[in-house]
């Protein structure tokens, strides 16, 4: 969509890193990643090691419940969590550099123009006394030299890239003019707007309805293709991952216990709670049966039994379960915490 | 189980029979600046005895207005809504009061729908102190009672909100709403704050409470999957009105409105690639009007990939395409939705 100008400061710079990119390149690195939060009464563990990563241009869904740690994952790589009450450990490379020892100056150098984040609610992540056009010329103007009419008229480029009509006139119109899926439209736009290589997006559709869901998706992952930009999802929603993503990382209680191609993992999970997950989904199940659920509850973070921390809700546990579980290979690409994973054939998203 | 929580009297309403019936319903509101805001806008249905009416729709289409207007928590601006084939417009003060406690709501948010401050005891009793029943100790009983039945141990009783789950708190307020012995319950959003895995559970409970105590239920979601699996019947809603209603497996599967099809087909499905059908997905352009000033004619026309002059001009008759499936649409046919013109 950008304008083909003989240098253009925003996608000039993406071309080093081009599509060469071989099929192992890992742009986002996590490594060993433990989180916990300090308050009053001591440290509460949110997750623990978590290890993942993100190739140029690829689309990972990150899965799980309320409160297994996916939101602080995704806010940790951008460095939002609050910094006095927030213990990490591990590494999280983004291009070789670790972005958790990362000087504050240069981490702004990075948000929201090699990595931006894309929020849930569009409404509370727009600024209300400020013009869609002021927010979104805001990144451009930070990050690039770039004069205010330059970035007016790239600012409503993006507006129109997102599929917004009469992007001129919104341009300068406030964010409660504009609908939800408008308002998220208009968060893509900022998201991308400086043609990052990287875009995390927690819950984006959650707050929409399905309709406008849809063409919410369908926009991103074009818009990702097209850019060659790639998508960390983070969502409870398996049908959004299963349609845009080509890979999927379940987690549960602060670690990530199943990561693997989308296909295989839908078709055959290798963990049970992924397995459960996918078998409590009501439209597998037939009409007026009970639906399966899974039983008991997410252990509270101070009081993670040692162990296998899916243990006390897994149909499959056994004395040895009991034991930490290593995240091990379990198939080509593909990964399972889960000492049982090849013994098991746990029923996924196919009858 | 409980004496108290005992079936309700179906000989009142036999099997089939209407438990609430809504003709014509309006519910209007007036906004600060003089314009009136249509949320229901001609709406006609009737609940059967012992089914489960699901109602689907986005937000604005006027789903949970209906629904709070059946419980009487909504004035009707036109039309009415007969209890049993009684007018609920026309009924005393008491008679209202008396005939009211057999219809109940469930609230979509379990947190919200209990007070901070009280014991899950005190909340639960509450209703029966207001409508003066029993002692003290009768209360109590039916109170433990039902949450027995709600699969809730009775510890959970000297408890506050904040020690439970999200779960656990729907659980209650299901067994809050039992202890008054209803025949109809509202469940609005019952299941949407849950997380997925205990989403089940609850709706199994809903299922098997129906079945023991005979309970009528509307059952009103956004999530389709979920209204298609619960539901007998289903109401699909648009812009206040409904586009299309039948038997839950003839509107899931075979729609014949073209707002049912592309709601449908909008559903992200948690299937491999190769199990899905790429070119299923209608996409609908823009969102939903606004209720202040809806389309004329068909109020899905501005949306709709089959739209004609005639959609703009005429409003289309609510027609009976195939047994108890009925639709709004000029050009449905009993084989489906009209195709793209």
């Amino acid at each position: 969509m950008c304008s083909s100008k003989a240098v253009d400061p925003v996608t000039a710079r993406r071309e080093p890193s081009g599509q060469a990119s071989a099929a192992n390149e890992r742009l986002l690195d996590v490594q060993g990643l433990s989180i916990s939060f300090r308050n009053r009464n001591g440290e509460v563990a949110i997750t623990r090691d978590v290890s993942f990563f993100v190739r140029p241009g690829e689309r990972v869904g990150v899965v799980g419940e309320s409160g297994c740690g996916k939101s602080v994952t995704g806010l940790s790589i951008l460095r939002l969590l609050p910094e006095r009450s927030t213990r990490i450990q591990g590494r999280i490379l983004f291009e070789g550099q670790d972005l958790v020892t990362l000087p504050a100056r240069r981490m702004r150098q990075i948000r929201g123009r090699d990595i931006s984040m894309i929020f849930q609610e569009p409404m509370t992540a727009l600024d209300p006394v400020f013009t869609v056009g002021e927010q979104l010329s805001e990144a451009l103007r930070t990050h690039f030299k770039m004069s205010a009419k330059e970035a007016r008229e790239r600012g409503i480029e993006a507006l129109a890239e997102v599929g917004i009509p009469a992007p001129a006139r919104r341009y300068d119109e406030y964010p409660h003019h504009f609908s939800g899926g408008m308002r998220q439209r208009v968060m893509i736009a900022m998201a991308l707007i400086c043609r990052p290589k990287l875009i995390i997006a927690d819950e984006p559709t959650t707050a929409l309805d399905v309709t406008v869901q849809a063409q919410i998706m369908d926009l991103l992952c074009e818009l990702s293709e097209s850019t060659g930009t790639a998508l960390l999802l983070i969502t409870h929603d398996l049908g959004v991952v299963a349609e845009s993503c080509s890979r999927m990382l379940t987690m549960y209680a602060g670690e990530v216990v199943e990561d693997a191609p989308v296909d295989d993992v839908l078709r055959r999970p290798r963990h049970p709670y992924t397995s459960g997950l996918l078998r409590s989904l009501p439209r597998l199940s037939v009409r007026g049966q009970p639906l399966p659920s899974i039983p008991g509850r997410v252990p509270a973070p101070n009081r993670m039994p040692v162990g296998c921390r899916f243990r006390e809700r897994c149909p499959y546990a056994v004395s040895a379960c009991e034991q930490y579980q290593a995240i091990q290979p379990a198939g080509p690409d593909r990964q399972a915490r889960c000492w049982r994973h090849d013994q098991l054939e746990l029923p996924g998203a196919v009858n | 189980m409980g004496v108290q929580v005992a079936k309700p009297d179906l000989s009142t309403a036999a099997a089939g029979e209407a438990v609430v019936t809504v003709e014509d319903l309006r519910i209007h509101f007036a906004t600060r600046d003089g314009q009136t805001v249509k949320a229901v806008d001609g709406v006609s249905f009737a609940i059967r005895a012992g089914e489960t009416f699901g109602i689907i729709g986005e937000s604005g289409s006027g789903k949970t207005t209906v629904g709070r207007a059946l419980v009487g928590l909504l004035r009707p601006s036109g039309g009415r809504i007969l209890y049993g084939d009684r007018d609920v417009g026309s009924l005393s003060t008491r008679e209202y009061r008396r005939l009211r406690r057999d219809y109940q709501i469930i609230f979509q948010d379990p947190h919200a729908a209990l007070n901070p401050r009280m014991t899950i005891l005190s909340s639960m009793v509450e209703p029966l102190e207001i409508l003066g029943e029993g002692t003290a100790d009768s209360r109590r009983r039916i109170a433990l009672e039902a949450l027995e039945r709600a699969g809730l141990a009775p510890e959970i009783a000297a408890r506050y909100p904040h020690e439970l789950s999200g779960g656990q708190k729907q659980r209650v307020n299901i067994a809050r709403a039992l202890t008054l012995r209803p025949k109809f319950i509202v469940c609005d959003e019952v299941v949407a704050a849950l997380d997925v895995s205990i989403r089940g559970d609850i709706l199994n409970l809903f299922a098997e409470l129906q079945r023991e105590l005979g309970l009528t239920y509307a059952f009103i979601t956004h999530d389709i999957s979920v209204v298609a699996h619960i539901s007998d019947r289903v109401g699909v809603m648009y812009l206040g009105r409904l586009a299309e209603l039948g038997p839950a497996e003839a509107v899931t599967e075979r729609p014949l409105h073209p707002y049912t099809q592309a709601l449908l087909s909008a559903e992200p499905i948690p299937l491999p690639s190769d199990l899905r059908n790429k070119n299923k997905r209608i996409r609908l352009s823009g969102e939903i009007p606004s209720p202040v000033s809806p389309p004329s004619g068909c109020r899905f026309r501005t949306r709709c990939p089959a739209a004609t002059e005639r959609c703009a001009q005429q409003a289309p008759e609510w027609r009976e395409l195939a047994p108890d499936h009925w639709v709004a649409c000029h050009f449905a046919t009993p084989d489906g939705p009209p195709t793209a013109a």
